[in-house]
């Protein structure tokens, strides 16, 4: 039987050491180890970076503070200005000042880990080209990543039972699936139509373990859980909850009060009407349908201990309607002659994907787009939020004993503990962000490259998917398509609800945000 | 000794994946390409550029065009704080209206 599949690590939280004491529980499971090697990598991060600034470092911060208060001054100024004729000269220099502005904040901190580490970049006939930067070549970066990450993931597997010696042949040929995986992402057209890595990842590994099969020696580096979670604590880091105040309280209502009552109506819905086979497949589609695709898939899927095929299921969903949806939604929207803002909070509290949602905002105009781009970073941000309440309600509620009450001992073992990296990292960078100039210019210098090294670790845990993954399992779970009609009722909820929420909020409660927003 | 990725395997096997290998290469090498050349793809292609849009980012990190949006907002949040936090009164004068 063409099966690559390990019968002894079903799930995405397979974690069979929850009762081994603390200490030695934090050096003998994927899940801590996720937390410490996500966490070095931070630190990693932002002592180079600390180290690495400048001599005058304080001058060039004290620039950037002079020319905000320069631009802020201007602003007042075009504002008493604006029935004039001097204000078109006024908003001019405003342009050049900020300009100004942001080229300064740019030469505040420079991250030293960022020319080390590269990802394989758009490209329209020629897969070379993937790996040029503006006509230079970005082979240094590829190969940095790759040698980062087999020291790192090789000095964790061999903590956790692999070998070295075996493991870091094997890591090299799944990194460069991973690395095909990213060059075929990157076609301009594949790109264009917003197919996502994770699917060619898959795909990849699927051709692999489903014809010649996923030979032995190639095992120690199949690590789907590993990767995943350590890309998690680093997704952390980027879930900043300054940003969740971007659109006022519109954008908190249409992103943080839609998007779980869909998340929780139709997980009940597949749970009370269709009777879903499984809860975690059922709560996985329910997540990155309502919240914001693959990503918030990802967290879920590992929060919850979904098995691996539930993830690519619930992956192929989403990345299908992505594309369906990014297409027909914006002429939708121009037909019935919506207003930009009002189409762009649909656009982005509806479709899946970051850069979905900014493709068809971008098609209604500048202002949908910074609507759809904004509502759906708001959302983005829930994924925290998400993955920890779904990992206490799978601990406490769906994998308590029967009869028995939800104790938190119990609890704190059975509780995925990389979602504690991925909660503190985001709490640290949300600090660090909200800090001032000085801390938001590292924050953004950090993540500049952590978001790098994520990318290719979530590459990495869908290739090992892709391995481990027999087609007949997977097409198992299609079985009466019931997860395609979860689906589609969840999205036609989502659609009515966000849409309803919206108009009231920008048309109805907040029309001088919507006007602002128009300017 | 021949590795063990074709020792174990039959012909039919080896050639699925000849076969799957072969698709993708054809696909990326010769009809993505083509399909990209078209003019209004093209079109579509540099004025998503322009705007800083990359479909393909997964998160809003990855966004080109964020960093400015976040700007804008930042500024807007500054000049108009009311209006995002304050339920309004009274209908604000169409953007038509203002500019005049």
């Amino acid at each position: 039987m063409a099966s690559a599949q390990r019968p002894e690590d079903p799930s995405l939280n397979a974690d069979d050491e929850v009762r081994i004491s603390a200490p030695k529980g934090m050096l003998a499971s994927e899940d801590w180890w996720a937390v410490w090697l996500g966490g070095l990598i931070l630190l990693l991060a932002i002592a180079g970076t600390y180290f690495s600034r400048p001599a005058d470092y304080s001058d060039r911060l004290a620039e950037v503070e002079t020319q905000a208060t320069q631009v802020r001054e201007l602003q007042q100024q075009a504002e008493i200005a604006e029935a004039s004729t001097a204000s078109e000269s006024l908003s001019q220099q405003i342009d050049d000042e900020k300009k100004q502005l942001k080229t300064l904040r740019s030469k505040l901190d420079a991250n030293p880990l960022q020319p080390w580490l590269a990802l394989p970049r758009s490209w329209s006939s020629n897969p070379l080209n993937a790996f040029l930067r503006d006509g230079k070549p970005i082979l240094a970066g590829i190969v940095g990543a790759l040698a980062f990450s087999t020291v790192l993931f090789g000095f964790g597997a061999t903590f956790l039972g692999a070998r070295f010696a075996q493991f870091v042949p094997a890591f090299i040929v799944v990194f460069l699936l991973a690395s095909l995986a990213y060059v075929l992402a990157t076609q301009e057209v594949v790109e264009y139509y917003n197919l996502e890595y994770p699917l060619w990842a898959l795909l990849l590994g699927l051709l692999i373990s489903n014809t010649v099969r996923t030979p032995t020696w190639l095992h120690p580096a199949v690590r789907t859980e590993f990767y995943i979670k350590t890309g998690l604590v680093l997704l952390g880091a980027e879930v900043l909850f300054g940003r969740l105040l971007s659109l006022g309280l519109p954008g908190v209502f249409v992103s943080w009060v839609v998007t779980p009552v869909v998340l929780i109506g139709t997980y009940q819905f597949g749970q009370r009407v269709l009777r879903m086979p499984s809860r975690s497949l059922n709560l996985v589609i329910s997540a990155d349908m309502s919240v914001c695709g693959v990503s918030a898939a990802i967290a879920t899927a590992a929060a919850c201990r979904a098995k691996k095929e539930e993830l690519t299921l619930a992956i192929a969903l989403s990345l299908v309607f992505t594309v369906v949806m990014m297409v027909v939604m914006p002429p939708i929207i121009k037909a019935v002659g919506m207003s930009e803002v009002l189409g762009g909070a649909w656009i982005g509290g509806t479709i899946d994907s970051t850069g979905a949602v900014a493709a068809a905002g971008g098609m209604l105009g500048p202002t949908a787009l910074t609507v759809a781009a904004t509502v759906k970073m708001i959302q983005n941000i829930l994924i925290g939020a998400v993955a920890f309440a779904v990992a206490v309600y799978w601990v406490a509620y769906v994998e308590r004993r029967p009869g028995a009450r939800p104790d938190v001992r119990e609890i704190w073992y059975r509780f995925p503990k990389f979602v504690l990296g991925f909660v503190a990292a985001s709490i640290l960078f949300s600090m660090l962000h909200a800090s001032g100039v000085a801390g938001e210019s590292m924050a953004d210098a950090v993540i500049g490259s952590t978001k790098t090294l994520r990318a290719w670790f979530f590459c990495l845990g869908f290739v090992s998917i892709g391995l481990e993954t027999n087609f007949r399992e997977l097409s198992r779970y299609l079985a009466g398509g019931k997860p395609l009609i979860l689906y589609v009722c969840g999205q036609a909820l989502n659609l009515t609800l966000t849409l309803l929420m919206a108009w009231l909020m920008f048309e109805k409660v907040f029309p001088h945000a919507a006007a602002a927003l128009s300017q | 000794m021949r590795p063990q990725l074709f020792r174990n395997n039959t012909w039919d096997r080896r050639l699925g994946l000849a076969l799957g290998a072969a698709a993708i290469t054809w696909v990326w090498l010769v009809a993505l390409p083509w399909l990209g050349g078209r003019p209004e793809l093209r079109e579509d292609l540099r004025w998503r550029a322009a705007r800083g849009i990359n479909a393909g980012a997964m998160y809003y990190t990855e966004l080109e065009a964020m960093p400015d949006i976040a700007a804008h907002l930042d500024e807007l949040h500054e000049r108009h704080a009311e209006a995002f936090w304050r339920v309004s009164e009274r209908s604000p004068e169409p953007p038509a209206e203002r500019a005049r």
